[in-house]
């Protein structure tokens, strides 16, 4: 049993890197997001979003099922060079705006909790050439350090959060629906949009080990995050009520200070499961950093995707040096995300493939096959 | 290169039919050499033959060679016929099973430089090699560096025939093949490389020793340049190949389908490939009960996790995050440092260099001054800095308990790789407290992630975990009980899966 250094994963191992790309950073705005847009009725724009987004993963999984593969060799057969390369750029905006958000983001979360005196700049730069370190071992070693970190990252911080309701105040939960129907069916699209990680499925079948014409069922890992953000939301706003919880965006960072562990060795225990979840976010932005070398590499033409990994980082160090605060940061990107981040990764598939289909184009398992 | 040599050190000279000129030949190779010895003898009583004896001084058997040989042609040749002498000198002349046939200069030479000795007789272009090899050697030594409680309490030697000879006795089985190679142009190590043929994966063997003959170097004359020459990621510090002085150990790993590969004058050998759980396992938690090897082997994750970390960790609670803490552990470690002139990092360097070199000389120094120094460079020295407030006592403390927990991973060389890593740990944590903390840990990560020994990722079974199912999960952090193990781990052959049923199954 001789694993080859061919950049690609297994089912189980992609599972994995579904569940810690969910659960990462897009985690730690959920209750922010939900408890936002619906108040107490957050709870039911987590579900309606969960359910929304198992429907996108469907989407998404049966179009790269027709896909089989290489997404951007299959998108240059069916719409040819120069549609691919302007629907590449949609992708690059949108996976650089999330990797400029996502290392703005962490970096401020750092700054609060770890390194207050330090120079915001040094900590950006550091995580983005630590993350680059990952990205440029390549898929394959990216999935082992997410298997090797899975269960030492998401048990404790699960059994944190159990340990967390005791403290919930019912009365910030209930009633429900008391927000309007417009707030909830906004706040799930929201929830929805931390789930965008699931349209990378259209790329990843690529690197999958047997990429075959089956749908590929990744249910229940959303299904699984679906119920961890559930119980995040009831923790935080359990613990610190609607308005605590849309203080701050990363809200759940503060409350991990609140919930007392039995022994109490460790005073700021949100330190210890802060730096679980940054282990989980390590990986979210050498996903961010991967993928946009690849993509690009694949675009161009070139052999190896690992040179375009350092001007990424080198020009998303350069945005984020632009001095902005991370809450309007966030509005930006949100706003970016609803209205063409999130519904470009449906349509520029739906195009390709059926553009495809039209022309009839094989995909890339099936073209393999006839050679 | 020399007229006699080509640029492989390899003699180039002819063996000739006229014993003569082959004199001519061995003397000039071994010009200047005192403590090789030449003979020449005629025997025989009415057809009479001159022969010619080579040996190496104190590497042959003295007895075997007088009473058994010399003494056997002086005395035992009088029907030595005219024609086919040299069948008649081997079959009649010489009272030992192991005999040879050797057809070149370069065999010849060889030959008697690995302790043998060689036999030429006139008239004919071939030489017989006599088997007489006795090496100055201290028989089966006890092991010094993987002690157990339980167990057994051999070590492999400096010799080839000893080591090999201790997995013979433990593996009975035909298909363990024992494959001989030479390596060094100068040094001509003899090489075994030990497996069952059924049981090792496909390829493996010479895989291994493709990468052995990929380079062409002087000498060799431990495991560990080998090793060196054999590894793919030569610039890890973590150890892809592991190393025992055990023969219980090496036939364990032979019976779970790796291949153990011996060197002549080296008491450690090698087993490819590895995986990290490996370096966890000692011989005896597989003779104690289970509950008691698991507990071992959780508190040997745990140690190795401390021996990395706990300085680094240290220096980030005490220098950036002390609210992590209790406030009464806080205040108690102020306390402790109060009147230190150094800050903590420099405290902790210093004092990790300074265990470093206590160590460093304990393992120079003779035996019983090595323990003096340990004792004299362990405490008194320890307890006056403290006094002398040039350190706190909690970082002699800190020191001293990552110390402990590096000794319990039994695998030294990958004990040695903890010690490398702690530093990074310590100079990110000492700039960006938790947070270099978390990065350095990340990089360790990422870098144990794209670790492979012979194809073999290096964290299984903690990734790629669907390959093995569950034969290395039951023996990792845990180790289930003897009949649980059923399963050999995922590098073994597929086929041979299976290595404990029931008998009536």
């Amino acid at each position: 049993m001789v694993i080859e250094d061919n950049n690609k994963i297994s089912l189980k191992q992609s599972r994995k890197m579904l569940v810690f790309d969910l659960f990462s950073i897009p985690g730690l705005i959920v209750p922010y997001l939900a408890a936002n847009t619906a108040g107490r009725d957050g709870i039911l724009t987590i579900i309606i979003g969960t359910v929304f987004a198992i429907l996108y993963a469907i989407i998404i999984l049966r179009l790269s099922s027709c896909i089989q593969g290489g997404f951007i060799e299959y998108s240059q057969r069916s719409v040819g060079k120069i549609l691919t390369a302007f629907f590449y750029l949609f992708y690059l905006v949108k996976l650089f705006a999330t990797l400029v958000f996502s290392v703005a983001f962490m970096g401020s979360i750092i700054r609060d909790t770890f390194l207050v005196d330090t120079n915001f700049n040094i900590i950006i730069a550091i995580l983005l050439l630590t993350c680059s370190y990952t990205a440029f071992r390549g898929v394959e070693v990216r999935a082992r350090v997410i298997e090797f970190l899975y269960y030492i990252v998401l048990v404790p911080i699960i059994i944190l959060l159990l340990l967390g309701i005791k403290g919930i105040d019912i009365n910030n939960l209930a009633p429900i629906i008391t927000s309007s129907g417009t707030n909830i069916i906004a706040g799930s699209y929201y929830v929805l949009l931390a789930y965008s990680a699931i349209d990378l499925f259209i790329i990843i079948p690529a690197f999958l080990c047997k990429p075959t014409k089956a749908k590929i069922k990744f249910n229940w890992s959303i299904g699984f995050i679906g119920l961890f953000n559930l119980l995040l939301f009831c923790v935080t706003v359990g613990n610190l009520g609607v308005v605590g919880t849309t203080k701050k965006l990363w809200a759940t960072v503060t409350v991990m200070q609140m919930i007392k562990m039995p022994g109490g060795m460790i005073k700021r225990q949100d330190g210890i499961m802060l730096s679980l979840w940054l282990l989980a976010a390590f990986t979210f932005i050498s996903m961010l950093i991967f993928y946009l070398s690849y993509l690009t590499n694949k675009v161009l033409g070139r052999k190896d995707y690992q040179y375009f990994i350092l001007p990424f980082v080198v020009i998303a160090f350069l945005v984020t040096l632009i001095k902005i605060d991370i809450t309007t940061l966030f509005e930006y990107y949100g706003k970016y995300m609803a209205y063409i981040g999130f519904p470009q990764s449906i349509l520029i598939p739906v195009i390709i493939v059926s553009i495809g289909k039209l022309r009839k184009i094989k995909g890339v398992e099936e073209e393999k096959e006839d050679e | 290169m020399d007229i006699l040599h080509d640029q492989d050190n390899m003699v180039t000279a002819k063996i000739s039919t006229n014993l003569k000129e082959n004199i001519d030949i061995l003397e000039a190779l071994f010009v200047e050499c005192s403590d090789v010895i030449k003979r020449t003898l005629v025997i025989g009583n009415y057809n009479k033959v001159q022969i010619y004896m080579i040996y190496i001084d104190g590497m042959v058997n003295k007895e075997l060679l007088e009473e058994d040989t010399i003494k056997n042609l002086i005395f035992k040749m009088d029907d030595l016929p005219s024609d086919n002498q040299y069948e008649y000198i081997k079959e009649k002349g010489l009272r030992t099973a192991d005999i040879g046939e050797l057809l070149t200069m370069q065999n010849i030479t060889q030959t008697i430089l690995s302790g043998d000795t060689v036999l030429l007789i006139d008239g004919y272009d071939k030489a017989i090699k006599i088997a007489s090899r006795f090496y100055p050697n201290r028989g089966v030594p006890e092991t010094k560096t993987e002690v157990v409680v339980r167990g057994s309490k051999e070590s492999f030697s400096e010799v080839l025939i000893i080591n090999r000879s201790l997995i013979r006795r433990r593996i009975r089985d035909t298909k363990l093949k024992v494959k001989p190679i030479q390596v060094g142009v100068r040094s001509k190590t003899d090489i075994s490389i030990m497996y069952i043929e059924d049981l090792v994966q496909e390829g493996l063997v010479d895989e291994i020793v493709n990468k052995i003959n990929d380079y062409v170097i002087d000498g060799i004359f431990d495991s560990g340049m080998l090793e060196q020459l054999t590894e793919s990621s030569w610039y890890s510090p973590f150890p892809q190949v592991q190393s025992t002085e055990r023969p219980d150990k090496a036939a364990s790993a032979i019976l779970e389908g790796r291949v153990v590969v011996m060197v002549d004058c080296s008491p450690m050998v090698l087993l490819f490939p590895t995986t990290i759980v490996s370096f966890f396992q000692a011989s005896d938690d597989y003779y104690n009960r289970w509950e008691l090897a698991s507990i071992t082997r959780i508190l040997r994750y745990i140690a190795a996790f401390f021996a990395i970390a706990l300085p680094a960790f240290y220096i980030s609670v005490i220098n950036f995050q002390p609210e992590i803490i209790p406030t009464p552990l806080t205040l108690s470690l102020a306390a402790a440092r109060d009147g230190v002139p150094f800050s903590v990092v420099i405290e902790v360097i210093v004092m990790e260099v300074a265990f470093e070199l206590i160590s460093e000389a304990g393992i120079r120094l003779p035996g019983p001054m090595g323990s003096t120094v340990g004792i004299v460079g362990g405490l008194i020295i320890g307890n006056s800095a403290v006094a002398a407030n040039l350190v706190s006592p909690i970082i002699v403390i800190i020191v001293a308990l990552t110390a402990i927990c590096s000794f319990t991973i039994p695998n030294e060389a990958f004990a040695q790789a903890f010690r490398l890593n702690r530093y990074l740990l310590i100079i990110l944590s000492a700039f960006l407290g938790f947070y270099g903390f978390l990065l350095g840990i990340m990089i360790i990560v990422t870098h144990l992630a794209g670790l492979k020994s012979f194809g073999i990722p290096y964290l299984i079974p903690f990734a790629v975990c669907e390959v093995d199912k569950n034969s290395e999960t039951r023996d990792s952090i845990l180790r289930f009980p003897t009949f649980a193990l059923k399963e050999r781990p995922a590098y073994a052959n597929q086929k041979q899966k299976i290595k404990l049923r029931k008998k009536n199954k």
